[in-house]
């Protein structure tokens, strides 16, 4: 059975996207409650397929555990292949954690529940494809079909200008998507026979091709690693090519953009450490400082651009654009530390983004809106003294808050700490400007709390209601998480170790 | 079953679950009977314990530190690993010890503190902060170091949430943490430079530090955040503003959990690393800008309107000079002084404290005299008076650097600066006439600590080791035998050195007596009005750092707006639509116009042979004719091309 955790782990949330759809007619009250618990049970229930997973894994293993492979297009040599190793299982952790706490924000959703809750189990489904495939057409089959849902959750539930921001969500998607499917489509040309294997292409197979375009010799690597960055750049995003990340924020209900900023962000990063590493370790050594170089400046115009905002929304946008760079630094390291502190960041990261999406969910769905600053040269200040109305919401949001600045004891922490200190010993420089954009963050985090939490109670927080119980019980898992991973990383790190230092050595 | 219990995880099981009171106070305090001070008890009386049974466990194996190493991230003694653990040592032991007793000297102050509207975050923060200063002083790495100093800032901002409602007092508080968080990143950045070149290993061995090769450069870098951030920790120059700002908070609130607790936490990370930063030349630049930093404290002290900020100014340059005191001396020396100053700041607080709401529901009877008199005494362990432990550190410190005219001028120069803001300020408290009617426990209370800081406790001798020979000593001192002897020190610079430091110590009282009768000194000319007034705000460093912000925001926002709004949002939106209208104009153009031209051609190549063979088909155009020009055509071409 064991053996077909994985398949099962991606079909059921699939399986309960269809349930949604094609449920027979009942009593609308009847129909809504039962859609709901079906979608959380098909969701949760994929969940602790993947909690499963992650639990029978041997630890100290780098290989590749619970591997499952069909043939797909064998004309093609596609191939439905999946495994689970030290490097994605922690996404596996993170998609299962995040996707049932997203069905349950959302549980009071009054217009269409029943699309909603099927479009996040097909993101769900998407999703642990990406984080398990072990062929890269298959992943960039599920990477591309994760796209999808966002169009339909942003159009359909999103702000005033939906439509505009869905449309620029999925045209981002579909450039990176063109640019990575370019790379494909090179490597797969590349190598005889052709594949898509990951493990056929690993260890180096293509150092050393080459192409001719246009008269001129180009390296196979360089190209397919430059169009798979770029493409995930879009998606992950990367300063400056991020102008339509801000522009859904801006639009996007926060649970949608919990799952864009929390889930797709870690996984864009997951994707370039696997497929950069595996791929092109040679082009890989040569690009590391420009990928150090490229985290930098997202953790700079991050932090520089969050100090100007004056809404949770935008603040969250350029927070996660700076948490990426902090992800980029770990992984252009090459260098164990700093890489087993990527993907650990990678974790803790997209808990910490979702845990600050949903408290920023909490205040507009009590208040309206979640700007803690009003426009114009004396700004106002809506809310404040949320910390003495509703005490829980406050403490929630200071222990995400804490552990995005990776205060010790809490998630962030320990990713924070093993990325500066890979970093260290490389970039020295490039530690410091983090450190910079650390200082920066607990300016513009710290202010925003007072604004939101402290002081006397505004306009927009006099009413404000403290935790109810469906939200005590979706937020405990994040919090916990967070609490759990910051205390005792030790069983997480015992599984991510083993793989990287593999990769590593692939790359030395 | 028998469980067999070591102190070390009983000082492991008090510490934790001294914190977790703290939390458990934070969320529940206000339900719980007298909100949960009883609870604040237990706790420390159960670290007291642990305290003691490690102190016995250590003294059984001749003060032999014990240390427990765990890998914490990675695997011990791999590079980049973060190993944790636990140091019992005398000094650690000690003063973990003393902060429960500043920790009982807040619960016993209850009464006192009765106008604070959250009374149950002040008890959360109480059991926050002694937590995290224990962690701080008994961690083997700075890891737990730095857990140790979060939680006392945690600590500090919790006891500030007592009045979070008001807007300047959570303004007050976010500053707070703010900046402590800047600190503590920076010793985050700092501890992950310097553990880069180096295994995990228990760091307080400076003999396994000394022999890791490392990169200079990176290691003084790393060293250099490091010190920066346990700087912040001590609430030093560019932060003065926080201190003089007006708060309702009480002073022993802001004095032990704001000012002390944090900075006495990094004090513990400094005295274990003070062998690395020395040997790397921080240390002795970090005591210079302590230094200044102390002096300008003091110099903006002096010119306060309320006798409040003065205080505060006063604890953050006595904090800075405890710093200079272990970098030019040894850490003998600088615990001598640095236990003077916390035990006596904390008297002097809670004494104002009492003193200025001292109403509490007791036997009716006037106690102002006692109070006022532990505030002297107070101010007395503070400034280094003869008798007291900080004597001894601040004659130490002077004698040791005697050979050096810069260090012992400067020293003599700041020493004097000190002692007289403190005794101006405690002989303020001399003329406040507030009725004090607090039960005797809250009035006594601060004498406790009046007596932890005599200097027979600490040195055996009468006078804390203020003079030469050993005529005062009653026996053996205490303090070396738990820290070890001090600097040897030659007899004439020990007389000259301490010649000094009385002549500016009375100097400074006979100042400090001479202002203290004074109205606070108020200047006519608006010119000097208004720079007394910055330099009294914090030298306007406030106004500087906003505007410096207000630089960053503009960029951003600046940045905002061209790349996102205007770029992304709107030219390339609109550039792409334009684009690919006009691309799909000009291809639908040049569709019809393709169209109309092929139509045109094949009309005509249609044409031309049509009407041609309808010309020979109606006789108009005889076909012979063609073969006639035709051959003609051909001899002509065959003759030409000759």
């Amino acid at each position: 059975m064991s053996h077909h955790l994985i398949t099962l782990m991606v079909l059921l949330p699939f399986a309960g996207a269809l349930l949604q759809a094609f449920m027979p007619k009942l009593p609308a009250s009847q129909a809504v409650r039962i859609s709901k618990w079906a979608a959380l049970g098909c969701s949760l229930l994929a969940s602790l397929c993947g909690i499963a997973l992650i639990l029978s894994m041997q630890t100290q293993a780098a290989e590749l555990q619970m591997s499952e492979s069909l043939p797909w297009v064998g004309s093609y040599a596609i191939s439905y292949e999946m495994g689970v190793d030290g490097l994605n299982a922690l996404m596996v952790l993170l998609v299962a954690i995040l996707i049932p706490v997203l069905i349950a924000a959302e549980w009071d959703q009054k217009l269409a529940p029943k699309g909603m809750h099927a479009l996040f189990l097909l993101l769900q489904s998407a999703f642990f494809g990406v984080v398990c495939a072990q062929d890269i057409f298959l992943q960039f089959f599920f990477w591309a079909f994760s796209a999808l849902p966002f169009y339909f959750l942003i159009g359909i539930w999103g702000g005033k200008e939906r439509e505009s921001a869905a449309f620029r969500s999925v045209v981002a998607a579909s450039m990176g998507n063109a640019l990575i499917f370019g790379a494909l489509i090179l490597v797969y040309y590349s190598v005889d026979p052709h594949t898509f294997l990951l493990r056929d292409l690993a260890g180096g197979k293509l150092n050393g091709k080459t192409f001719e375009f246009m008269g001129y010799m180009i390296s196979v690597p360089g190209a397919a690693f430059a169009l798979i960055s770029a493409g995930l750049a879009f998606r992950a995003p990367i300063w400056p090519l991020h102008g339509w990340f801000t522009r859904v924020t801006e639009e996007a209900p926060p649970s949608v953009l919990v799952a864009l900023s929390g889930i797709t962000v870690p996984l864009a990063a997951y994707l370039f450490v696997r497929l950069g590493y595996s791929l092109f370790p040679e082009t890989l050594v040569t690009a590391a400082p420009w990928i150090v170089g490229a985290g930098a400046v997202n953790l700079l115009m991050g932090g520089i651009c969050a100090i100007a905002q004056r809404g949770l929304r935008p603040m969250l946008a350029f927070l996660c654009l700076g948490q990426v760079g902090m992800l980029l630094v770990g992984i252009g390291s090459m260098n164990p530390a700093g890489l087993v502190g990527a993907v650990y960041q990678g974790l803790t990261l997209g808990i910490g983004l979702a845990g600050f999406g949903l408290f920023m969910g909490l205040v507009i769905e009590r208040s309206g809106h979640a700007a803690f600053l009003t426009e114009g040269p004396k700004p106002d200040r809506p809310f404040g003294g949320i910390a003495t109305q509703a005490p829980a919401v406050a403490m929630v949001a200071g222990i995400v808050v804490a552990s995005l600045l990776g205060f010790p004891g809490l998630g962030g922490f320990v990713g924070s700490a093993l990325v500066l200190i890979g970093s260290y010993s490389v970039q020295p420089v490039v530690v410091i400007l983090a450190g910079i954009a650390l200082l920066m963050a607990a300016y513009y985090l710290f202010m925003m709390y007072r604004y939101v939490f402290l002081g006397k109670a505004g306009e927009s927080s006099k009413d404000f209601t403290d935790l109810t119980l469906r939200e005590r019980a979706y937020l405990l898992p994040l919090v916990l998480g967070l609490l759990a991973f910051g205390t005792y990383p030790k069983p997480l790190l015992d599984l991510v170790r083993p793989t990287v230092l593999t990769l590593l050595s692939t790359v030395k | 079953m028998e469980i067999a219990f070591d102190s070390t995880q009983f000082l492991m099981l008090a510490v934790l679950l001294a914190a977790s009171a703290g939390l458990a106070l934070l969320t529940w305090g206000r339900r719980l009977p007298r909100n949960g001070d009883w609870l604040v008890g237990i706790c420390l009386a159960a670290l007291a314990g642990a305290v003691g049974a490690s102190m016995a466990s250590i003294a059984e194996q001749g003060f032999r530190a014990k240390v427990l190493l765990r890998g914490w991230v990675l695997p011990p003694g791999e590079a980049g690993s973060i190993t944790v653990g636990i140091l019992e040592d005398q000094v650690g032991l000690l003063m973990t010890g003393l902060s429960l007793a500043v920790g009982a000297l807040l619960l016993s102050q209850r009464k006192a503190m009765a106008r604070e509207p959250r009374i149950e975050r002040v008890f959360s923060a109480t059991c926050l902060s002694t937590a995290g200063l224990a962690v701080a002083w008994i961690s083997a790495t700075p890891w737990l170091a730095l857990a140790g100093i979060a939680l006392t800032v945690l600590g500090g901002f919790v006891a500030l949430g007592s009045r979070w409602g008001s807007d300047q007092e959570a303004t007050l508080a976010s500053r707070f943490l703010k900046e402590r968080s800047w600190g503590m990143l920076l010793t985050l950045l700092g501890v992950c430079g310097l553990i880069a070149f180096r295994p995990g290993t228990d760091w307080a061995d400076a003999a396994a530090w000394a022999s890791l090769p490392a990169d200079r450069w990176s290691e003084e870098l790393g060293a250099v955040l490091l010190v920066a951030g346990i700087f912040v920790q001590f609430h030093p120059f560019p932060f003065l503003s926080t201190l003089v700002a007006s708060s309702e908070v009480s002073t022993t609130i802001r004095v032990v959990l704001i000012q002390l607790f944090p900075a006495w936490a990094a004090y513990a990370l400094l005295i274990r690393l003070s062998p690395q930063l020395r040997a790397l030349g921080v240390l002795s630049l970090l005591a210079w800008v302590q230094l200044a930093s102390a002096v300008l404290a003091l110099g903006a002290g002096l010119l306060q309107q309320y006798w409040r900020a003065g205080f505060h100014l006063w604890v953050s340059a006595g904090l800075s000079i405890s710093v200079a005191v272990l970098a030019f001396s040894d850490s003998v020396t600088a615990v001598s002084l640095l236990v003077g100053i916390i035990l006596g700041a904390s008297v002097v607080a809670s004494s104002a404290s009492m003193l200025t709401s001292g109403t509490g529901g007791g036997a009716g009877t006037d106690r102002s005299a006692w109070v006022k008199a532990a505030g002297l005494f107070g101010m007395a362990a503070a400034s280094g008076m003869v008798g007291f432990v900080s004597a001894g550190g601040g004659i130490g410190w002077i004698s040791q650097n005697w050979g050096d005219p810069v260090r012992s001028g400067t020293f003599t120069f700041v020493l004097f600066l000190f002692a007289l803001l403190g005794w101006k300020q405690a002989l303020i408290i001399l003329k406040i006439s507030q009725k004090v009617d607090l039960g005797w426990g809250s009035v006594l209370s601060p004498f406790v600590l009046v007596i932890l800081s005599l200097g027979i406790v600490w040195t055996g001798t009468i006078t804390g080791g203020a003079v030469i020979g050993t005529f005062d000593q009653f026996f053996a001192s205490p303090l070396q035998i738990l820290l070890g002897s001090p600097q040897a020190v030659d007899e004439a610079s020990f007389l000259s050195a301490s010649g000094a430091y009385w002549g500016v110590f009375a100097v400074a009282l006979a100042v400090a007596w001479w202002v203290s009768t004074k109205a606070p000194w108020k200047p006519r000319s608006p010119g000097l009005a208004n720079l007394v007034a910055t330099v009294a705000a914090g030298y306007g460093v406030d106004q500087l750092a906003s505007r410096a912000l207000g630089g960053v925001a503009w960029i951003g926002s600046a940045a905002v707006e061209w790349i996102d709004r205007k770029f992304w949002w709107t030219w390339v939106p609109v550039g792409a639509d334009v684009g690919v209208r006009r691309l799909a104009e000009a291809a639908s153009k040049a569709d019809g116009f393709m169209t109309e031209r092929l139509r045109i051609a094949l009309t005509r190549s249609v044409e031309v042979p049509s009407k041609l063979l309808q010309l020979l088909q109606s006789g108009d155009v005889q076909w012979y004719l063609f073969f006639a020009i035709g051959s003609a055509v051909a001899l002509l071409i065959h003759f030409l091309k000759f």
